[in-house]
């Protein structure tokens, strides 16, 4: 078995066995450095690989369709070296024997060491121009991209602009070393080295389907690169909120927290849970919440490695087993840490499965209007201004070993007789009915009706060891008919309906109370 | 030796070239060659591969190679052109032809060749 390479010579195609491709590449270069006159040179080169493409077509048959190095020896031996045919005035002046005398001078030229290269080989063209290592010139590109970002288009232009080192001659060019016989057998050497190593660079391994198509799967590899950096970058962040706010269990989730302040009066500030405060609000059992912390440390972590080894693979375009072995057993290790995750999640979910709804009766009033007050619409300063925020920010209100929660539902019927009927619910959450009730019951929301004065607190609490199951509280209103509520400036009224109603003999309508007073009445 | 001398002399000056006696063999080779060469395009419009069949056939190179710099050669010196063919088997073929330069120098090569068998003959057989 022998690997072959596609060889265009003179406009013709050639699938051509690898050292078959070297040992004529030779060739070329040695007759080129033969060769003393430049402008003949170029064309008897030329006339040259015409006949090598003409002998190698005769050698192609239908049965046969690969030219084998044998096929090149043949050919090489009937054009013969340099040396049997060339005589003093075709040969440079030098011995020829002395292989180190036998020099053409070169001029260094830039090209793009696509070979060497991870993307288009621009780097380590240039690393070769200015003769220093290419490991400076990638992080100078680095971070010109990271810094002013302009290094991009430098590297495109670069690309689009510069020759790639096709031949051995144009890398000894590169390199700015003089052609002689030994640079030249050296280069040589080395070429043959590079194709049986197989090249790093993405751009190389397709380029001889072509420049066109060699520069867009060049141009995938740089996206490739691009990607590997954002996804080393995403590993980083992730580690840095993982280290704060998992390990460290910075409290970052805002919560206010409502404390008794001087002149015995109740103030709240902000504050801040961590996600294991959150996590021990809502999850029942203490061992399930170890679970989770554990398994969401371990999905942490694979995160951060999964996207690190990832990156780092993608930027050095390695096929290492080892790597895609590492990978894959960090992705099922993620993969099983967030199902079970979820798992203890869904668990936690049953405490929600049953309801438990409390009620009693606050009073019935005999009036000719109900009036709805809060204790936050009563608080009148000294001028005209009314205080309408009541300073509860943040996603939970904890007050000492009590949570404080907002929102009042307000329910609204049509009385059986003349009176009003206030009633209050209370309902939350369990596994079970009997410790949902339980939890219902442990609701705390003061209600005061005074007169024709219903008085509600726009807050109820209940206790930190309830946990958040859903606590709600609902006052319930039956309106007589041809009366109304009036709610700070609204009116509500169930007499338009009471007609619809007298078919439907069931009426409601709904309203909700937020924390800072407003309410909002739901048509 | 000195009639062939001159007559060398005589056929390398026309070929505006500089004589020099240590390479004596090579040139005429490569004098008698390039003589061949030139009357085979005279014939016929050839390639390159054409000559070579011909000239490996008179069994007068031994290496491919050789035929390319004479070519390039006789070409600079405006003895030949050429003009390209499409080939149906291969790449694209240079069809040799001689130049009307070209002719008036065949026309006095062959002169001189015929001048020189003659003497050179006449030379041996006398040895």
């Amino acid at each position: 078995m022998k690997k072959t390479i596609s060889v265009n010579i003179k406009g013709i195609n050639f699938i051509i066995e690898e050292d078959a491709y070297t040992l004529l590449e030779s060739y070329l270069i040695k007759l080129t450095a033969s060769l003393k006159n430049e402008n003949d040179s170029k064309e008897i080169i030329d006339d040259i690989e015409y006949r090598i493409s003409e002998l190698c077509s005769l050698k192609i048959t239908t049965n046969k369709q690969v030219v084998e190095l044998e096929d090149i020896e043949l050919i090489l031996k009937t054009l013969g070296q340099p040396e049997e045919f060339l005589d003093e005035d075709d040969v440079s002046k030098a011995d020829t024997n002395n292989e180190n005398s036998e020099t053409i001078s070169v001029s260094k030229k830039l090209f793009r060491d696509v070979e060497n290269g991870k993307v288009a080989g621009v780097c380590s063209g240039l690393a070769s121009y200015f003769g220093v290592d290419v490991i400076f010139i990638r992080i100078l590109f680095l971070l010109l991209f990271f810094t002013v970002g302009f290094s991009f288009p430098i590297y495109l232009i670069i690309w689009l602009v510069t020759p790639k080192a096709n031949s051995s001659i144009d890398r000894l060019r590169m390199q700015g070393k003089n052609i002689t016989i030994n640079t030249v057998k050296e280069e040589v050497e080395s070429a043959a080295n590079r194709i049986k190593n197989e090249s790093k660079s993405f751009a190389n391994k397709l380029r001889k389907d072509g420049e066109l198509s060699n520069k867009i799967y060049g141009l995938a590899s740089m996206i490739r690169v691009f990607i590997g950096i954002g996804f080393i970058i995403f590993g980083c962040v992730s580690l840095v909120t993982m280290i704060f706010y998992g390990f460290f269990n910075k409290a970052f989730i805002p919560i206010s927290r409502t404390v008794n302040m001087r002149f015995n009066s109740w103030d709240s500030h902000s504050d801040f849970l961590s996600l294991s405060d959150i996590n021990e609000l809502f999850i029942e059992d203490p061992s399930d919440f170890v679970w989770l912390k554990t398994f969401g440390f371990i999905f942490g972590l694979c995160l951060v490695l999964f996207s690190l080894i990832l990156g780092v693979k993608l930027i050095l375009n390695t096929k290492t087993k080892l790597v895609k072995l590492l990978l894959i057993v960090v992705f099922i290790t993620g993969v099983v840490s967030i199902i079970s995750c979820t798992y203890t999640v869904a668990k936690s979910g049953s405490q929600f499965a049953i309801e438990g709804e409390i009620e009693r009766t606050i009073g019935n009033v005999n009036t000719a209007e109900l009036v709805i007050e809060t204790p936050t619409s009563l608080k009148k300063l000294n001028n005209e201004f009314v205080v309408k925020s009541d300073g509860f920010e943040g996603f939970l209100n904890i007050e000492g070993e009590n949570i404080k929660n907002n929102k009042i539902n307000f329910i609204y019927r049509s009385s059986k007789d003349s009176m009003y009927h206030i009633s209050q619910r209370f309902s939350a959450r369990s596994i079970v009915h009997k410790l949902a009730i339980e939890k219902a019951k442990h609701i705390q929301h003061k209600v005061d009706l005074k007169d024709n004065f219903l008085l509600i607190d726009t807050e109820f609490t209940y206790p930190k060891k309830d946990k958040l199951r859903g606590q709600n509280v609902t006052i319930i209103i039956e309106i007589p008919k041809g009366k109304n509520v009036r709610f700070s400036d609204q009116i509500i009224s169930l007499d338009n309906d009471f007609e619809e109603a007298l078919e439907e003999s069931f009426l409601e309508e709904e309203g909700v109370l937020f924390k800072n007073g407003v309410y909002e009445h739901w048509y | 030796m000195y009639n062939i001398i001159l007559i060398i002399t005589y056929i390398f000056a026309l070929n505006n070239l500089n004589m020099s006696l240590e390479n004596t063999q090579a040139q005429m080779r490569k004098g008698i060659l390039e003589f061949c060469i030139l009357s085979i395009i005279e014939k016929k419009e050839v390639y390159p591969s054409e000559i070579l069949e011909q000239l490996k056939g008179a069994k007068l190179i031994v290496v491919e190679g050789t035929l390319y710099p004479l070519l390039t050669r006789l070409k600079n010196l405006e003895l030949l052109a050429y003009r390209w063919e499409e080939s149906n088997s291969g790449p694209p073929r240079k069809y040799f032809h001689l130049t009307p330069t070209g002719k008036v120098f065949l026309k006095e090569l062959k002169k001189t060749w015929i001048e020189l068998n003659g003497a050179i003959s006449l030379i041996i057989e006398k040895k």
